[in-house]
């Protein structure tokens, strides 16, 4: 299987948020748009993995990756997924600074893959 | 004309209504024509009868509300309708017009279930069925091969969740892999037969960190480390944290 993600660790690392993993790579492919979009993904439950700062760029590839990420003081939001805080309707995870490739998680059936629903 | 507009004025309200008991309700209550903005109503085990505004531009939710055995709603909602746990209400006219879904849950009365209407979607812990489906689930008739062929992962979950699990007898399930994610908690790999595939099914058995849900995410790897990698569309993958 195809790995785009040139991490300068031998094995790709990141954060897994839910059904979202950001995994580090060095630095971003050319040829990206940014986005304003606070979105990086909907489930199809309409929660959406959000994030308050930093540069988002949709680019999606193959059956996992959706898109590229630059984090500067980024945490990202979800209602499930994160550190709760007691009173709050959402999720904070912090991550650090970095440049992150998108992916999203999938199935590996015995007839084909398709996204995880979460 | 002033008059009637002042007073068409001050029977509208702006913003949202959330609501947590009957007297809450009861204050509001025939005060409004018109409510641009969602109306919310949480747990109102003691409100028996309900009469919502005649325009409702916003969602109507009415969660825990286990006492209501009457509900007017408006002539027409912008939005969309959740009825959960509303095990009393046996009857109700739905609006002549609503844009958005009319949700139930397994808690409302088998009466209410029994209603027809276009919009009605069904939904168990928060995810959505078809009515077969969501009836064979709530009613534990789905056998442990129906459950685990499930395509959509979290149906798969809920069912599971719900099922009898004496029922995982009848899979025989081997336990191919075991080990931990990066939060600590316990993963494995499980293989069993099910009846029409020639190949065995395998599954990831994970804990979400965050929820602390149970989810079996198929796969075609025998080791733990393998299949998290290629869920993600890579060869091995580490996480600094899981949410």
């Amino acid at each position: 299987m195809a790995n785009k993600a040139t991490a300068a660790t031998e094995i790709p690392h990141g954060y897994r948020h839910g059904d979202l993993a950001l995994i580090r790579i060095e630095k971003l492919p050319e040829g990206l748009t940014g986005d304003e979009s606070k979105t990086l993904l909907t489930g199809s439950h309409g929660h959406p993995h959000t994030y308050d700062v930093g540069d988002f760029y949709p680019h999606v590839e193959g059956n996992c990756v959706i898109g590229y990420f630059v984090a500067r003081g980024t945490t990202l939001y979800h209602p499930e997924h994160g550190d709760e805080i007691k009173g709050s309707d959402m999720r904070p995870a912090v991550i650090a600074d970095g440049v992150y490739e998108l992916r999203r998680q999938v199935e590996q059936t015995l007839a084909e893959m398709k996204p995880v629903i979460d | 004309m002033t008059k009637l507009k002042k007073k068409e004025s001050n029977r509208l309200y702006k913003g949202d209504i959330i609501i947590h008991n009957a007297e809450q309700w009861k204050r509001i209550e025939g005060k409004y024509d018109v409510v641009k903005g969602s109306i919310s109503m949480y747990g109102c085990t003691g409100l028996t009868s309900v009469t919502f505004p005649d325009k409702v531009n916003g969602y109507i939710y009415m969660y825990g509300c286990m006492g209501l055995t009457s509900v007017t709603f408006p002539d027409k909602v912008n939005g969309s309708i959740s009825m959960n746990g509303c095990m009393g209400l046996t009857s109700v006219t739905f609006p002549d017009k609503v844009s958005g879904s009319i949700s139930m849950d397994e808690r409302c009365s088998e009466e209410l279930l029994a209603m027809d209407h276009k919009n009605i979607i069904y939904q168990i812990s928060g995810v959505q069925f078809s009515k077969p489906l969501f009836d064979s689930v709530r009613k534990g008739i789905l056998t442990v091969q129906e459950v685990f062929v499930l395509k959509n992962m979290e149906q798969r979950r809920v069912a599971y969740e719900r099922m009898d699990k004496t029922k995982m007898a009848a899979l025989k399930p081997v336990v191919v892999d075991e080990a931990a994610d990066s939060m600590g908690g316990p993963l494995s790999i499980v293989s069993f037969d099910v009846d029409g595939f020639k190949e065995p099914f395998l599954y990831l058995r994970c804990i979400c960190p965050s929820t602390g849900r149970e989810y079996y995410l198929e796969t075609r790897q025998k080791t733990c480390a393998a299949a998290i990698a290629v869920s993600f569309g890579l060869d091995k993958v580490t996480f600094e944290k899981e949410w």
